[in-house]
């Protein structure tokens, strides 16, 4: 081969390679539909833009996307409506939502707000590191609606002690952590709704029995460790999942101290020795684990988020006209065995700093907020084109077209006054709103509220005073679920608070102590 | 080639590494930019870094010294989590690495070209199976509802056993799945040092009357040692690396006792929790010691008469 080749080819691969190492290095799009920059917004000179983040809220098909004709439609309509262009990114669920979200608001991408998930993207992570910007006046001001919309608690837990109002609610304080059981199941073998958690264990113990399922796979409940502490705990524990107030001592404690939660250890670890609990219990630990056990249709009780069975209750009926769950108050020895959702100051939409426009997406929220007409917009597309009232109605939503939408541009969701009144017609989700439609979403029978509903802790300071904090989460994780599968006897309990306090418990009693004296003057 | 003047032969011999040198340049530039430039960035691990500052934030950061090493090092959960990276990472190491080496030799005394390529085909595809799948394939398998295993347990007339909850068998199934993924693609390096030996060793010793055995003890072992000793060496530098993307996929908070190793810890402590400047200093950490225990195996090689890495 002559030299003149060679040195051809040697340059060659040089270009490619250099190539190569620039493309890997440009910043990249984290959704490849829109156009995100460095350092600032795309704003054209007319039409003031806000770049929205949200996480896929578990939703199936939604790393898809959303038809962009319906995302199109309906960002005219606020634009129209507000002057203001939304674009919305979407983020995957879950842990992932935290560790993209953070690459892309550290990446010096323009994000002008996003939405907060409460679990690994809370609102207070974001204030206390000055990525977000107040609301409290921007609210009053641009979008007095929204204050109105939510109640004073919901507001109360993003509020800090100087008065700072760092997100908008995305969920009310409400029940939505219901013990569901087959109704069909129920009435095959021939028991009503348990009041009561003998009535309850009898039920499990019966489905265990007569395995409605059929061939050995009926799993009497479905729930996780997690997820029973909202939907069972509080029939053992005066105040349910919730830091209490200990009078004796005067100070405040963590819910592992209460009384009560060594009966609670003690009969799941019962009634998981029973096979009342789904044997993989243990290694189920997020949503959609739970979910997929629930749409194989084997479950007897679920004691979950609501939608866990809400939206898979239409898809069991597809093989199983006659499957229906139904809910209830159930009472134990400490009251309702469900704890009101009062959140924590971690769920909210919230504005950067960044925004240069907060008034603009104020303008949007105000649309949002402002009917339920606008509200069905931004859930489900356009009207007369995707959905319409159903005949004679104007709270049943009928569906009406095929595109696929996953509410890029649902800002007012979990309002009680809108979305919570609506139903549909669609059955994929006709359970899940009427559920909320019925008010069962806020059902003070079913339900015990926590003991800081009303306040709104400090996380800030709790994050600074307690730095073991993380080390005691994963400690009470990691031995409540041994407590319940039996790896660790009930009787190591005491053991296991003193582990709990040499881990550093006593900074979380002195600082929840500490904030509660403050509250109260 | 007339050879006038010294320079004149420097000259050639620049002409004709110029373009060699021009080649190595991407690679250069590759380490430079992506690998030294970012080590300026260690430096938060000694501040209280905000990431929605930008590259500003390196800088006007407050110091904080040693306050996230300390943080770490003080933790309730260090010595589990230490103890726990040490225990799966040498775990892995002994049993994986003599596995390595022993299917390398089996395959390599396969005389039926065919069955030796497909074998070895089968044993390195898993390593190209993501983590999460492989994650899936385990809950299913190991499943106390309905997995095969307890299936077959339960046939037997035995009790069904939690092995994904269970802490005596989730350390069994983290190291005998990484085994399973990677030890074909382990086994690349060695047959292809298997192959540079020459053939004549082989049939001296076949005149000489020495056995397979005999052969692969006397003349394979010891020809392939010095690259054996260069892989051991570079995995004891890893030795704080544990499997993070593994363990994530499979771990949960039954088993955090026991399987909980520095990188998730640091994943949900630092990263989740944006606590960036922690998460670089418990990164600075493991490579210290990193460093640490290479330094000294590569020392001890040199010591053996092997050949180290440098």
């Amino acid at each position: 081969m002559g030299k003149n080749f060679k040195k051809a080819v040697c340059l060659l691969t040089i270009m490619a390679m250099l190539l190569v190492m620039a493309a890997c290095g440009s910043p990249q799009s984290v959704n490849e539909n829109e156009d995100t920059t460095k350092g600032g917004a795309t704003q054209k000179e007319e039409v003031p833009e806000i770049h929205f983040y949200k996480d896929m809220m578990n939703t199936e098909g939604a790393e898809a996307g959303s038809d962009p004709d319906i995302v199109k439609d309906i960002q005219d309509i606020i634009q129209d409506a507000t002057g203001v262009k939304v674009i919305t990114h979407f983020l995957p669920s879950g842990d992932e939502y935290a560790t993209k979200l953070n690459m892309v608001l550290a990446s010096g991408t323009q994000v002008d707000a996003f939405l907060c998930d409460g679990v690994g993207v809370k609102v207070s992570n974001y204030s206390n590191k000055g990525v977000l910007q107040p609301l409290q006046d921007l609210l009053k001001q641009h979008a007095p609606i929204v204050l109105d919309s939510w109640s004073k608690e919901a507001f109360t837990k993003l509020t800090d002690k100087e008065g700072n109002l760092w997100g908008i609610p995305r969920e009310d304080v409400q029940t939505t952590w219901p013990m569901f059981i087959r109704e069909d199941w129920l009435k095959k073998c021939g028991l009503e709704y348990p009041k009561t958690i003998e009535e309850f264990e009898n039920v499990l113990k019966v489905f265990k029995e007569k395995d409605p399922a059929g061939n050995g796979n009926t799993v009497p409940l479905m729930t996780f460790s997690r997820y029973s502490r909202y939907s069972l705990l509080g029939g053992f524990v005066k105040y349910g999942l919730s830091p209490w107030l200990d009078e004796s001592s005067g100070q405040i404690k963590n819910w592992i101290e209460a009384p009560g939660v060594v009966d609670y250890l003690t009969t799941m670890n019962r009634w998981y020795e029973m096979g009342y609990l789904h044997k993989d219990f243990a290694s189920i630990t997020d949503y959609n684990g739970i979910a997929t056990e629930v749409a194989k249709g084997n479950c007897g009780a679920v004691g979950a988020w609501y939608s866990v069975t809400t939206f898979r209750l239409p898809l069991i009926q597809q093989n199983i006209p006659e499957a229906n769950y139904i809910c209830g108050p159930i009472t134990g020895p400490a009251g309702l065995i469900e704890t009101y959702y009062a959140m924590s100051g971690g769920i909210g939409t919230v504005v950067t700093k960044k925004c240069k426009n907060p008034e603009d997406f104020m303008k949007v929220l105000s649309w949002a907020y402002d009917s339920i007409e606008n509200f069905v917009i931004s859930d489900s597309g356009i009207k007369d084109k995707d959905w319409k009232w159903a005949d004679g109605t104007t709270d049943v939503v009928e569906k009406i077209s095929d595109r696929k939408y996953f509410y890029d541009f649902r800002f007012a969701e979990a309002v009680m006054s809108l979305e919570y009144t609506l139903r549909t017609l669609d059955p994929a989700s006709k359970f899940h709103m009427d559920f909320a439609a019925d008010g069962k979403c806020a059902d003070a029978n079913r339900a015990k509220k926590p003991f800081d509903i009303a306040f709104g802790w400090d996380s800030n300071a709790i994050s600074n005073n307690v730095p073991t904090l993380s080390d005691i989460d994963r400690l009470i994780d990691q031995e409540v679920i041994k407590f319940m599968i039996g790896e660790r006897p009930i009787s190591e309990y005491d053991k296991f608070i003193k582990e709990l306090y040499d881990a550093g418990m006593q900074d979380w009693v002195d600082e929840y102590t500490r904030q509660y004296t403050e509250i109260m003057k | 080639m007339k050879i006038t003047r010294t320079g004149t032969i420097k000259k050639y011999k620049a002409n004709k590494m110029r373009m060699y040198l021009l080649l190595m340049l991407p690679g250069i530039l590759y380490f430079i930019i992506i690998r030294y430039v970012p080590m300026a960035g260690l430096i938060i691990a000694f501040k209280d870094f905000s990431p929605f500052e930008g590259l500003h934030g390196i800088i006007s950061g407050e110091w904080v010294g040693l306050h996230h090493f300390i943080k770490f090092t003080s933790s309730y959960f260090f010595w589990n989590v230490m103890w726990n990276t040490l225990l799966i990472s040498f775990l892995k190491l002994l049993i994986g690495f003599p596995l390595t080496v022993i299917l390398a030799l089996l395959l390599n005394e396969i005389r039926h070209i065919r069955f030796k390529k497909t074998v070895q085909t089968i044993s390195y595809m898993p390593y190209f199976i993501s983590w999460v799948v492989v994650a899936g394939l385990l809950f299913e398998l190991f499943s106390v509802q309905n997995g095969i295993i307890n299936t077959i347990i339960v046939k037997l007339g035995g009790e069904p056993i939690n092995f994904m909850a269970g802490g005596s068998y989730f350390r069994g199934i983290i190291i005998g799945s990484d085994i399973w993924k990677t030890i074909g693609w382990a086994t690349i390096v060695i047959l292809a040092a298997i192959t540079s030996i020459e053939m004549e060793q082989y049939e001296s010793a076949y005149l000489e009357g020495a056995n397979r055995f005999q052969k692969l003890w006397y003349i394979t072992l010891p020809s392939i040692s010095e690259i054996l000793v260069l892989i051991f060496i570079l995995r004891i530098g890893k030795v704080l690396d544990a499997g993070f993307e593994q363990i994530l996929v499979l771990y949960s908070p039954a088993v955090y006792g026991v399987s909980d190793i520095i990188d998730t810890y640091v994943y949900r402590e630092g990263i989740i929790n944006m606590n960036y400047s922690f998460a670089t200093a418990v990164g600075l950490f493991k490579s210290v010691i990193a460093l640490m225990l290479i330094i000294s195996t590569n020392a001890l090689a040199k010591r053996m008469n092997k050949e180290g890495i440098w």
